[in-house]
């Protein structure tokens, strides 16, 4: 399994790849059982979204996205936020082929990129898998249009995951955040102090859980 | 025949605040009976909630919003009228809105209780820090406060303030990488950098487990590291108070002797029950509990229920520093640069208190790159980049009491329950106003000390969840609604548990100060009970 966009920096060992990446085990699964993921979504009549719409999320986001249901989840709430969504998708999907473009770098350098109404589709469809949500949200509100796609495959995580959290879920036991993560530079100037100043002995020592 | 009472105290609602008095009463032998209007979240549900949510910004999000216990967020419920949309968060469950606080727990300065005398503005307490001083060491041992036993909470780098007589229940957890640089290369220039004592326990503490920086305080901590009210709800239990559940108070009777007969609480299912006791204790939070005595025509005399509303109205700022300082590692907030909390500028305009957020940036960076159009491998990279260089400063400002910030009871509106629900009539005042620029001005050198790139200042001003002044403290009956004990001057056997007593907001967050007094109040009635 193959995670494109993860590069040069690796995991921690104590997190399970399955809590930070949805939906990979559900590939593995499909690919062991010999289903397609793609299968399973192109249900017609059940509203399930069309192989066009996994095929342009894989495509603006660079990523296998594998969780059937939070591509489903997206893909409702998509069309419910604007009719025109699955037109929209259709044209994005068809311009992109069309242009022969193999991948979102592609893609930026073309002129496809300058093309607002394609441009405003990938972004909507990078936002839902990025962010994790579809629609806009609105503060101190009980009521807005968001709906929610997933929470720890949202891809966002993604490009620190071995330097911070995803909330929720923990990392190194009490006191790991003194250090940096690893490999950040040593900056040049004044040193830091990692000790708090004054505190009573006990609190010298970092407590371990 | 001996009067007979259904309990010797009822404690109108089961916050951290409630639950501390309630707790402390049951503990003494009292029989306690709490009327919560909210139900009990198992903490697994909350998480849950919390991972399924599209609102991950909303810290009410998660928890219930009952059309007879509405979230503060409810626009139905909490109606505005003045020139700021005051919202501040607000729960209604079993252990309150503590649920989703981020645990910060300070203690006030004595110049904060006597901000009048000492600079000629506000009001100042009708009791003294040192009144106070044992009481906040008992809170800090009921929260499990972690902290620094001598360093300058005032910001002056002067010795160790305010006076403590025992060190912290727990020692400081480590400080944060980005904290380390922010102080290596900010206070040269002249700030001083402050620990944030907080409720977030360093060792397993009270059956609670070490803080493992899961990076949620608010809206859940996960595991329970962080206090929230449930944990003395559930301890008042265990001593003995009967805790009832989507019981919401609607009627405080008034009796003989000027004193509260009864209370009237209505479940969801519409049914009445009357209550008696000999002592209440009213802990429903700074806009619910103004609200229960203005429906009940109780402890007004002064007029000054529900007025003097006071927040910790804030600004806030982003930018990209020139290294990598790494945020959201650890939990989201740790502490801030103090140097504007005490001095003589608080006769002319309000102190501030610089906090450091410590929350994982990439939520707020990937929303902000994507909306600028980068997207494919690009976007990969700058998340890293900027997740890695963001600093996000929250600044609160001190505010002064004004008649005219108020909540009051909606004059139409009914609830589920057929119960008024809230008006808040805020304007934010000079004093504040004219504490912004030089805020602001301290944020350009703060961004100029790390050669970074500002990113935002927020505009207007946003609310920070910090209720007081709405039933406000004072020795005088006639410009206040409780006595330095927080027993109502018109009713001899009322007692008001909130940090709406707090007269002289200051600019740190009032929960600790309110469970002090909460604690003191339960050994004043423990005493004539
Ligand atoms: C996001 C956020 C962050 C915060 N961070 C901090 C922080 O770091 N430090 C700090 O000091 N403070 C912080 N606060 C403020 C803090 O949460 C409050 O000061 C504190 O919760 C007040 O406690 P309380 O017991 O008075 O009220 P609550 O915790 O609100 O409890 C009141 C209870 O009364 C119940 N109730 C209400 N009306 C009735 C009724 N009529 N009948 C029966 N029951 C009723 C409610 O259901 C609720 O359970 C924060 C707040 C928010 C929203
Ligand atoms: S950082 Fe995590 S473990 Fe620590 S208090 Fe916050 S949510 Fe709980």
């Amino acid at each position: 399994m193959q995670l494109t966009g993860v590069r040069h920096w690796r995991p921690l060992a104590s997190l399970k790849r399955r809590d930070l990446l949805l939906g990979i085990g559900t590939t593995a699964f499909l690919a062991g059982s010999g289903i397609g993921v793609e299968a399973l979504l192109a249900d017609p009549g059940s509203g399930a979204p069309p192989a066009a719409f996994l095929e342009t999320s894989r495509f603006v986001t660079g990523s296998a996205l594998s969780d059937e249901a939070a591509i489903a989840r997206a893909w409702s709430q998509l069309v419910a936020l604007d009719a025109g969504f699955p037109q929209a998708v259709g044209r994005l999907n068809a311009a992109v082929h069309g242009a022969g473009l193999r991948n979102m770098a592609e893609y930026m350098a073309s002129p496809l990129a300058k093309d607002a109404d394609l441009f405003k589709t990938a972004t909507t469809i990078v936002s839902a898998f990025y962010l994790g949500y579809t629609g806009t949200f609105v503060d101190h509100s009980v009521k807005d249009d968001t709906g929610f796609v997933t929470f720890a495959g949202a891809l966002m995580w993604r490009p620190t995951i071995d330097a911070t959290v995803i909330p929720t879920y923990s990392r190194g036991g009490t006191d790991f955040w003194i250090d940096p993560p690893e490999g950040t530079p040593t900056p040049k100037g004044a040193a830091s102090v990692s000790q708090w100043q004054g505190s009573t002995p006990a609190s010298h020592s970092p407590q371990k859980a | 025949m001996a009067e007979t009472y259904d309990a010797d105290v009822i404690v109108v609602g089961s916050g951290a605040l409630g639950s501390n008095a309630a707790y402390e009463l049951a503990k003494a032998g009292k029989s306690v009976i709490i009327l919560e209007a909210g139900l009990r979240i198992p903490r697994w549900k909350i998480v849950q909630n919390t991972r399924n949510s599209s609102r991950r910004s909303d810290f009410n999000a998660p928890y219930p919003d009952l059309p007879w216990a509405h979230t503060s967020y409810d626009n139905d419920y909490l109606e505005n009228t003045g020139s700021f949309n005051f919202r501040p968060g607000m729960l209604k469950l079993v252990g309150g809105t503590t649920w989703h606080w981020a645990a910060a727990a300070w203690r006030y300065l004595p110049t904060d209780m006597k901000l009048k005398s000492t600079y000629g503005v506000g009001r100042d307490w009708p009791i003294s820090y040192d009144d106070l001083e044992p009481f906040y060491q008992r809170a800090e041992e009921a929260l499990g406060v972690v902290g620094v036993d001598a360093q300058d909470q005032s910001g002056q780098n002067g010795p160790a303030s305010p006076p403590r007589s025992k060190p912290y229940p727990l020692p400081a957890e480590g400080k944060t990488y980005m904290f380390q640089r922010l102080e290596a290369r900010l206070s040269p220039l002249g700030f001083h950098f402050v620990h944030e004592p907080n409720a977030r326990v360093t060792k397993p503490y009270d059956g609670r487990p070490a803080c493992a920086g899961n990076n949620n305080c608010m809206p859940a901590c996960p595991i329970g590291a962080m206090y929230s009210g449930i944990f003395h709800a559930d301890h008042a239990e265990k001593a003995g108070a009967k805790l009832l559940t989507d019981a919401t108070a609607y009627k405080l009777e008034k009796g003989e002797g000027g004193k509260i007969a009864a209370v009237h609480y209505r479940t969801s299912k519409g049914e009445d029950v009357r209550l008696t006791s000999r002592y209440v204790i009213v802990a429903a939070h700074g806009l619910e509990t103004p609200k229960l005595l203005l429906i009940s025509d109780v402890a007004n005399s002064s007029d000054q229920v529900g007025r003097n509303l006071m927040d910790h109205s804030g600004i806030g700022m982003q930018f990209l520093a020139d290294e990598p300082v790494w945020p959201g590692r650890g939990a989201v907030q740790q502490g801030g640069i103090f140097n504007r909390r005490d001095g003589e500028h608080r006769r002319d305009y309000a102190a501030v208190k610089h906090s450091i957020a410590n929350n994982v940036a990439n939520p707020a960076v990937a929303a902000r790159l994507i909306k600028q159009g980068v997207l494919g491998p690009e976007l990969d990279r700058r998340i890293r980049e900027d997740a890695s260089h963001w600093v996000d400063f929250s600044t609160t400002f001190e505010m002064l009491p004004h008649a005219t910030n108020r909540v009051q009871a909606h004059s139409t509106k009914r609830d589920a329950l057929g119960i008024p629900t809230l008006t808040v009539h805020y304007d934010v005042d000079d004093y504040v106003k004219a504490a912004r620029p030089i805020a602001e001005a301290d944020f350009h050198t703060f961004v100029k000390g790390m050669n970074g790139t500002l990113v935002e200042i927020s505009e207007g001003f946003q609310n920070r969840d910090h209720l007081m002044g709405t039933v406000i403290m004072g020795s005088d009956p006639k410009d206040s609604v409780v006595d330095g004990d927080c027993r109502t001057h018109d009713h001899p056997n009322l007692f008001l548990a909130t940090t709406g007593v707090i007269p002289a907001s200051g600019v740190i967050n009032p929960t600790l100060t309110g469970v002090a007094l909460a604690i003191r109040m339960a050994d004043i009635i423990a005493k004539e009970v």
